[in-house]
């Protein structure tokens, strides 16, 4: 599937530079960025942590400049569990109203279906999609840090039919213990396990002048 | 590289089993060890338990069961605190006029604080930063789970506070909790009491600490609405036991909180 997904954006990248020169010209000054930097931060909140019995929280920051973007997540939960993340399209986190089965959990379904799809999957390679190998960070705790190359990264959200902009854009977090006596209403959409879909932050990203520097880990 | 990110990420979570922290010891009850900094550790067949008023820290597992205790302090007298002697000033929060008062002083919130870090600094932070900033003197809510709730769902906390401010919402007098770090916007008190009340019953308000502390645990929890100069229950308790109000609060005290909570 991977392989496939690879492929294909190959085959959409070489069409590209195959048009013409000036098709590549156009998209260039597409990548050129306003010389200022790009901040955007967002402070995550917790979902189901009724589930837990315990409040994650964390903060999202986004950092673009000429040439690179960097997505840094800090996470407090007390699940040391594999935690599946993601920027979504949408500009609201799922709330209760989006609980569409009542069960009173927001499953990953009903998270989509509230903050759109997927927009970067936050793993070990944020240059595009098709990377990164779904290698998610673990633990209570993190900080996860993650550079992307600018023009990469928007060469992939072109694959995609989407814009670089992350203007009230949506990180979840997904991700609890699977002790936790989860129930047989939540829909994980058949991907995952049902204790690594369960969505247990949420964030919208706002636009900053300036990020002061986040010392997440510091007591 | 991604096996050096594997290799991190593995190392990192290796690191991170458990908890450990400083923290005076509130009280003991049942099989619950209250700590200050409002951590509960589950006693599982421990011979040896520390005691109130001991300064220890304190080594917990994933279940939030106490592993071990070293003693730092044995320091049980609470007159270091920051009282004035005499009986209380009175006190009267700022009445905000509109919600939207309310929404702008919750989006002021500093929001730099850290990962580890206890509310009731992060509350006391919030608090006097909007009262430096604006005037607008404001009250804390605690609220206080009971052990039979804690025990019930396996609470990590047995409490919890933020600021609250009273509000005018269409011709009525509203209190509204800001607790930036876990809610979007501000709540009222009940849609706050409900993120941690997963049986969404209503928590007794009362003005006596002893009320809780003494509890029969028919009630999930209890609720205590004091001046924003209010940082911890311990405060609560000894203006009952000792009739010591806390009229004011230090720019030493806010230091510390700031200190210890932010960056």
């Amino acid at each position: 599937m991977k392989l496939s997904f690879i492929l294909l954006s190959l085959f959409f990248l070489s069409c590209g530079k195959n048009v013409s020169e000036g098709k590549e010209n156009e998209i260039l000054v597409e990548y050129e960025r306003p010389l200022t930097v790009e901040y955007y931060r967002g402070i995550l909140r917790p979902m189901n942590n009724h589930l837990s019995g315990f409040l994650p929280s964390g903060i999202a920051e986004v950092k673009i400049d000429q040439k690179e973007m960097t997505i840094k997540t800090f996470l407090d939960d007390d699940a040391k569990v594999t935690h599946i993340q993601s920027i979504h399209v949408g500009n609201k986190c799922p709330e209760i109203s989006d609980d569409k089965n009542l069960d009173g959990i927001i499953d990953m379904k009903e998270g989509l279906m509230a903050s759109g799809k997927v927009y970067v999957s936050l793993d070990s390679d944020i240059n595009s999609e098709a990377l990164g190998g779904g290698l998610y960070p673990m633990g209570g705790g993190y900080t996860y840090i993650e550079k992307a190359n600018l023009k990469k990264f928007h060469e992939d959200l072109q694959i995609r039919n989407l814009e670089l902009d992350f203007l009230d854009r949506v990180v979840i977090i997904f991700g609890t213990y699977k002790k936790n006596n989860l129930p047989q209403t939540i829909d994980s959409l058949g991907i995952y396990p049902v204790e690594k879909s369960l969505p247990i932050a949420c964030g919208v990203l706002r636009k900053l002048e300036w990020i002061r520097p986040t010392r997440w880990q510091e007591r | 590289m991604k096996l050096v990110i594997l290799i991190f990420l593995c190392f990192f979570n290796l690191k991170c089993f458990g908890i450990t922290f400083k923290s005076k010891v509130h009280s003991i009850e049942s099989n619950i060890v209250k700590f200050s900094n409002g951590r509960v550790g589950f006693i599982k067949g421990s011979p040896h338990l520390p005691k109130s008023g001991q300064v220890v820290e304190a080594q917990l597992n994933d279940l939030s069961q106490l592993l071990s205790f070293k003693v730092i302090s044995d320091i049980t007298d609470s007159n270091s605190h920051d009282f004035l002697p005499e009986g209380p000033l009175p006190f009267e929060p700022t009445i905000l006029n509109d919600p939207k008062e309310a929404e702008a002083i919750f989006h002021r919130s500093n929001s730099f604080y850290k990962r580890i870090s206890e509310c009731s600094d992060r509350a006391h932070v919030w608090a006097h930063d909007e009262f430096k900033y604006s005037g607008v003197k404001s009250l804390k809510a605690f609220v206080f789970f009971t052990a039979s709730y804690i025990n019930s769902v396996g609470l990590k906390w047995w409490f919890h506070v933020a600021p609250m401010y009273r509000t005018h919402i269409q011709g009525q007098l509203i209190d509204l909790v800001m607790d930036f770090r876990y809610s979007d916007r501000p709540l009222t008190v009940k849609e706050w009491t409900d993120l941690f009340v997963y049986t969404k019953r209503s928590c007794k308000v009362t003005t006596k600490f002893s009320e809780y502390d003494v509890n029969p645990q028919t009630e999930n929890c209890y609720l205590i609405f004091e001046s924003m100069h209010y940082q911890l229950p311990g405060e609560i308790f000894d203006q009952e036991r000792y009739s010591r109000f806390k009229n004011q609060t230090s720019d030493f005290e806010l230091r510390a909180s700031k200190k210890r909570a932010f960056e």
